[in-house]
């Protein structure tokens, strides 16, 4: 009995320290204040459909700035969030299919655009942080 | 009991624990590295030692890579998944051939959580070309939760099933001989 006990305990204990690690993995997204980024959104012809400026909020996620300001087609949520693969506006629409193609998030860093490794939703936004969504075919590979 | 007896026998062991790996992987697939596989393969390594275990783990990876759909997203992610496997029986009969306690041996499973996500950063980077610092950060969470999984199942279910698997290798062993 005695045994269990301790076990049921250092469980517990296990378990917390992994949920508040988790919790923090995803806390750290939010935006810490409001700001505005510049977005850039190019077709599979990397035509650029829509340049802009956005307003974000306080504990605004990427994804829910681009989720107030378009209509967004997404897969089912997975476990580290919600995938993009699809986005629209009254000017322009575009959707892949996710196998043959997809939404790649960019952040403009050292002179250059650079694919995010993490979904829209853990992406923090950041005041005056240039973005881009491109079509990209999977056959492409990695990006330069 | 005869070496052809014997190998006769411990084919049809390893078959059969293989597959048991091979099914709970599968099942628990659309949760993301919550298994008890870890459990088995320490569970394995324990009682059965070295070469068994190194068999079954080969195979094991063999059939998960042809039979499942989740398997790895890439032909070049099938090394780094064997050597990911082959660590834990590499080291529970070296390094760490003398623990017991499974208060430790639940320690290593969650090191081990992490130990097998960073076994796949080679090629990941290399071939596939993702940033290392990103690809580290990012696994970082599910190297977490196949770690937690690992100790957990371990901690609770090591000693009665040790104990289950002992007793069925000696009456599976003992009555080829009678």
């Amino acid at each position: 009995m005695k045994g269990i006990a301790l076990k049921v305990i250092v469980s517990l204990i296990v378990l917390s320290i992994a949920a508040f690690l988790v919790h923090y993995f995803f806390i750290q997204n939010q935006a810490s204040n409001d700001g505005t980024f510049h977005l850039v959104i190019m077709d599979a012809s990397e035509t650029i459909v829509y340049e802009g400026d956005l307003e974000f909020f306080e504990g605004d996620t990427f994804y829910d700035v681009l989720d107030r300001n378009f209509e967004l087609t997404t897969q089912p949520p997975t476990f580290l969030g919600i995938v993009i693969i699809g986005i629209e506006n009254d000017e322009f629409t575009i959707l892949t299919n996710f196998t043959d193609d997809f939404l790649a998030i960019e952040v403009y860093e050292d002179g250059a655009y650079r694919k995010t490794a993490e979904g829209a939703v853990l992406i923090e936004p950041e005041d005056g942080q240039l973005y881009r969504l491109r079509v990209e075919q999977v056959s492409e590979g990695p990006s330069s | 009991m005869s070496l052809k007896h014997q190998a006769i026998k411990d084919a049809a062991l390893i078959a059969v624990l293989a597959s048991i790996l091979f099914v709970q992987q599968l099942a628990l697939s659309f949760l993301p590295n919550i298994q008890f596989s870890m459990l088995l393969v320490v569970l394995y390594t324990k009682v059965l030692g070295f070469k068994k275990t190194s068999l079954i783990v080969i195979i094991h990876v063999m059939v998960i890579n042809i039979l499942s759909p989740f398997g790895p997203v890439i032909p070049m992610h099938i090394p780094s998944m064997l050597v990911a496997w082959l660590i834990v029986p590499i080291l529970l009969t070296t390094v760490f051939k003398k623990v017991e306690r499974v208060f430790t041996l639940a320690s290593l499973g969650l090191l081990f959580g992490f130990i097998y996500g960073w076994a796949f950063i080679p090629v990941s980077v290399l071939v596939t070309g993702i940033p290392f610092w990103e690809y580290l950060y990012m696994d970082l969470i599910f190297e977490l939760i196949m770690g937690i999984s690992n100790f957990l199942t371990i901690y609770w279910l090591y000693e009665p099933l040790k104990k289950m698997l002992i007793s069925q290798r000696d009456k599976y062993y003992h009555d080829f001989k009678a």
